[in-house]
């Protein structure tokens, strides 16, 4: 099975999932990474993102009530799951670690030297 | 508005639909949908309705791309790739089991391929003449109906009538005898030099690398050359305000001062020329000729301005000839550029041009070639395929759908071509240089033949899908039941179709070898009919002081005579106005002539019909006599009432200082110029030297001859460099394009016969193996060898014979039609068709019976054991 890690854009996506608290659907989500990251993603590549995602237990889905300016259709709504923020933090305090032994090359506080 | 997806925003809503319905999972198809619709409502207020389009279905695809098989494997979990596998396996494994048929199928359809783009790179070629000059669409040459040459005052004149028509006009006049051109102590003759005017530059796309291109060819007595000429007089050195001394004269040179190098002309160039002098030159050396409304002196181009029709200026020409020339009814026509060289040969026409009739036979015969090898591939595909009746049958029973069946025959079938086209290209790189020996031209493959490259993948996927469609479809549509409890069936599939291929190939191979042959009936008959005089043993030089080199050769013992001429047979004759004494009062006739020295006659070994020749002893001769051809009499006793002996009729020369001359002789008729035309009629009249020189030689000793011959040219003619050429080569070079499209008709026929034959043997070999059987159960039985040989034959000769009797008949139209072009030319006899039958049904035999053989000769036993 595949494993639990999590890619570079997955970690993005999720982070944008979490942003978005409760609107967090397809195409908020593109837009939240374009405005924010400046990725521009196609909607197949969230969608491709966010079943791994899924797949992998870091965030659930269900429908919204249908809206009237999509032809009525209903959104599917994304929310992290509490594996799915742990893997987060886990994944940010790895990275605060690595960045700590860089202290020889004047960047140890995240690059403000 | 409950679906606007379905309705107006879209172009194609349905085909969206489907597409995501296909292709994304379900539990994401009504999410992805909206967010889509979103999407395109949001793009749509703010862009264009296209470019909203465009957004959404380049999403939509993206979807379906990120998506693409999920949907499947979120249901059955068969495994579609791994049974793709499984085909790409067995293909490869059905083409190792049988590798000589593999190699047949795979080598014919490259080379049929190979020939095919050869062809065209070459006819392609053909078509890209004068297509580098950037105004290509806008320069015409000022052509007089048949001729190409015009006046020298009209293009300047046009240029100043109608300033908004014609932007530019350029005059290119050629110096048609070579030039001995010095540079210091060294001496090379130049035959490509032109005189053009000084806008050369601005309207053709020639670069200059060194000079300024305005000015390059202003003063009188400069020279712009070519880079290659350049590296050969100056090396190294810088050209530019060096001078050359041009001989235009024997002993008398003219300096000029290079004032520019070009690039050397591409050899698609219609006009070539090597060195180029300012007509400012020649203007001055003409005086009033250069303003001469009546002589075809050189070449008119005019640069139209945008947008101009050249009818409109067409149209102006009767008016502009009144005004200027005092001519109102005469009339000129504008020749697109990129047409010259492929349009129909004019008079006085300059540089290398091409029959357009042979670019399109060299089209035809692609077209065969391609055919031939696609139907042999096509051929041999279905037949190998019938074999697999029972692999159908069981795939079937194992639940592959028919859709996949399909689709295996045709991968395998276009796996094949496609590697047919990789090997074709291959081929096509290794026989580039033969190739360009057999067609007198130098073939690159470069970026512009990309577009060709890509017709030949489309032609590859499409013969391949072509070879696979029909055991796709017949195969595909088989019951397992059917196949696997009897063999048999699907042995007969296909064979009327593979028979009507067999038909089609033979017939084409026939067609072409009727065709080759008669090409070369014909160029072996113009070579060896009697051209009215003796070609052979005849030196041509040219001097420029043939008094002094006459007197000097016959005094050598090889040389039988010597005299001088103003052309020679071969060489264009110029047209000129004539009155016979008879003739109406103001009344001409135009006649070609040319000009011979004493003893011309006898050097050519031409006879008189009446009369007699040229004669020193009698003094009126220089200057005053002439001679006409038998062509000439009749044509005057006919057209003009002519009546009663000629010589001693008296000829008015009409033309420039009017002149009268007494004919002394009638020449028999000779063939002066090229057999694809009738004799014309000629006057021909004397003046003691020309620049052009014969000497017939004996033929003992010919190069002991040629030796005392350049001993007394190192004497006579310090400057020029000794060279001669002999007369019959000279007059081959009129048949070089026939002699090519022998050539490469002989080699292609070949090769279609070749591939025809892989087809037959392939085809052969299948059917022997397919009645092992029926073979083993006949010897068994008694039969001898030959009649088994004659049962295996006659099937395909059958097929042959059909062919034949189809080719045939095409052919004799054909070759009625092209030898309808000449003058003189081979009657068709029954010999060639009688010939090109046996020797299609000749190689058909041979190669089946290789394959019958075998199998005659197979003990029974062996046959019979495999059941």
């Amino acid at each position: 099975m595949k494993g639990t890690h999590l890619g570079e854009f997955e970690e993005l996506v999720l982070l944008c999932v979490c942003n978005l608290s409760d609107g967090a659907y397809g195409l908020a989500i593109r837009r939240l990474l374009g405005e924010e990251v400046g990725r521009s993603a196609s909607i197949g590549a969230i969608y491709a993102a966010l079943e791994r995602l899924e797949g992998k237990g870091y965030v659930t889905s269900q429908m919204s009530d249908p809206t009237a300016v999509r032809g009525g259709r209903r959104k599917r709504l994304y929310q992290p799951t509490s594996a799915g923020l742990e893997t987060l933090i886990a994944q940010r305090q790895m990275r605060t670690q690595l960045w700590q032994g860089l202290g020889h090359l004047g960047l140890a506080d995240g690059g403000r030297a | 508005m409950s679906h606007p997806l379905f309705t107006e925003s879209v172009v194609f809503p349905r085909l969206a639909v489907w597409l995501l319905e296909r292709y994304t999972p379900p539990h994401l198809l009504e999410g992805i949908t909206g967010d889509l619709e979103e999407q395109f409502a949001e793009e749509r207020a703010e862009q264009r309705r296209g470019v909203a389009q465009f957004l959404f279905w380049k999403e939509l695809l993206l979807v379906c791309l990120w998506h693409r098989g999920r949907r499947k494997a979120a249901y059955h979990q068969a495994n579609v790739f791994d049974m793709w596998q499984n085909y790409f396996k067995i293909a490869v494994r059905t083409m190792r089991r049988q590798p000589g048929f593999s190699t047949i199928n795979v080598l014919g359809l490259s080379v049929g391929m190979a020939c095919c783009m050869l062809l065209l790179l070459y006819i392609q070629h053909e078509r890209s003449y004068d297509q580098h000059h950037a105004h290509a669409d806008r320069i015409y040459r000022v052509v007089d109906g048949d001729w190409a040459a015009t006046p020298p005052p009209l293009g300047p004149a046009l240029h100043a009538d109608y300033p908004n028509y014609v932007e530019q006009a350029v005059r290119l006049m050629p110096q048609r005898s070579p030039v001995p051109v010095g540079y210091r102590d060294q001496v090379f003759t130049e035959p490509n030099i032109t005189f053009a005017d000084s806008n050369y530059f601005a309207v053709f796309s020639q670069s200059l690398l060194r000079g300024d291109p305005a000015t390059a060819l202003l003063r009188p007595y400069t020279v712009a050359i070519s880079e290659q000429v350049a590296r050969k007089y100056f090396g190294n050195e810088d050209p530019i305000g060096q001078s050359l001394m041009f001989y235009f004269r024997a002993e008398e040179g003219w300096d000029f001062e290079v004032t520019g190098v070009f690039a050397d002309q591409p050899d698609t160039e219609h006009y070539p020329f090597d060195i180029l002098i300012p007509f400012s030159t020649m203007a001055e050396w003409l005086g009033q000729w250069a303003e001469n409304w009546n002589w075809a002196a050189l070449y008119n181009y005019v640069l139209l301005t945008e947008g101009t029709n050249p009818a409109r200026l067409e149209t102006a020409l009767p008016d502009f000839f009144g005004r200027n020339a005092g001519q109102p009814e005469r009339a000129m026509q504008l020749q697109p550029l990129r047409d010259i060289h492929l349009d129909a040969a004019k008079e006085k026409d300059f540089g290398p041009r091409t029959n357009v009739a042979y670019v399109i036979l060299l089209g035809i015969i692609a077209g065969f070639v391609l055919l031939v090898a696609c139907v042999n591939f096509m051929n041999l595909t279905t037949a190998r395929a019938t074999e697999r009746a029972k692999e159908v049958g069981m795939r079937k029973t194992l639940g592959a759908p028919r859709r996949q069946l399909m689709g295996q025959f045709l991968g395998e079938s276009v796996l094949l071509s496609l590697g047919s086209l990789v090997l074709a290209l291959g081929l096509v790189w290794l026989a580039q240089p033969l190739f360009a020996e057999l067609a007198g031209k130098q073939l690159v493959l470069t970026r512009a033949h990309l577009g060709m490259l890509v017709a030949f993948l489309a032609l590859a996927l499409g013969v391949g899908v072509l070879g696979g469609l029909y055991p796709a479809v017949v195969l595909s549509r088989f019951v397992p039941a059917d196949v696997l409890r009897n063999a048999q069936a699907g042995r007969a599939a296909g064979a009327r179709l593979r028979q009507g291929l067999v038909v089609g190939q033979f017939a084409i191979a026939t067609f072409l070898m009727v065709g080759a042959a008669v090409v070369f009936q014909q160029l072996n008959y113009m070579q060896h009919s009697d051209l009215g005089f003796d070609e052979e043993q005849v030196l041509v030089m040219r001097t420029g002081n043939y008094p002094v080199m006459k007197e000097k050769l016959q005094a050598v013992p090889g040389v039988v005579s010597v005299s001088s001429s103003s052309e020679l047979p071969g060489e264009r004759h110029g047209m000129y106005p004539i009155r016979m004494e008879g003739m109406p009062a103001d009344s001409s006739v135009n006649l070609r002539s040319t000009s011979v020295s004493f003893d011309y006659f006898e050097t050519m070994g031409m006879t008189l019909a009446a009369g007699r020749a040229f004669d020193r002893a009698i003094t009126t001769d220089m200057g005053g006599a002439a001679i006409l051809n038998e062509a000439a009499v009749e044509m005057l006793r006919e057209t003009y009432g002519l009546t009663g002996r000629f010589v001693g009729k008296t000829a008015d020369w009409l033309w420039g200082d009017p002149q009268t001359f007494t004919v002394v002789g009638v020449v028999a008729d000779y063939h002066y110029a090229s057999l694809h035309s009738a004799v014309e009629p000629l006057i021909i009249t004397m003046r003691p030297a020309h620049s052009r020189m014969q000497v017939r030689v004996a033929a003992e000793d010919f190069d002991r001859t040629v030796a005392q011959i350049e001993a007394i040219w190192a004497e006579v003619e310090p400057v020029s460099p000794f060279a001669f050429t002999l007369l019959d080569t000279q007059l081959d070079a009129l048949y070089r394009a026939e002699r090519r499209l022998g050539n490469v008709f002989t080699v292609f026929t070949l090769l279609t016969i070749f591939i025809a034959c892989l087809g037959l043997f392939g085809l052969a070999a299948f059917t022997a193996s397919k009645r092992r059987h029926e073979i083993g159960v006949r010897k068994v039985m008694g039969a001898s060898v030959g009649t088994i040989l004659l049962l295996l034959t006659k099937d395909f000769a059958r097929l042959v014979i059909i062919a034949i009797a189809v080719a045939l008949p095409l052919a004799y139209f054909a070759a009625q039609e092209w030898l309808g072009a000449f003058a003189y030319r081979i009657d068709l006899g029954a010999g060639v068709f009688v010939g090109a039958a046996l020797l299609a049904l000749g190689i058909a035999v041979l190669t089946i019976s290789y394959q019958a053989v075998k199998a005659a000769r197979l003990n029974p036993v062996e046959a019979l054991r495999h059941d």
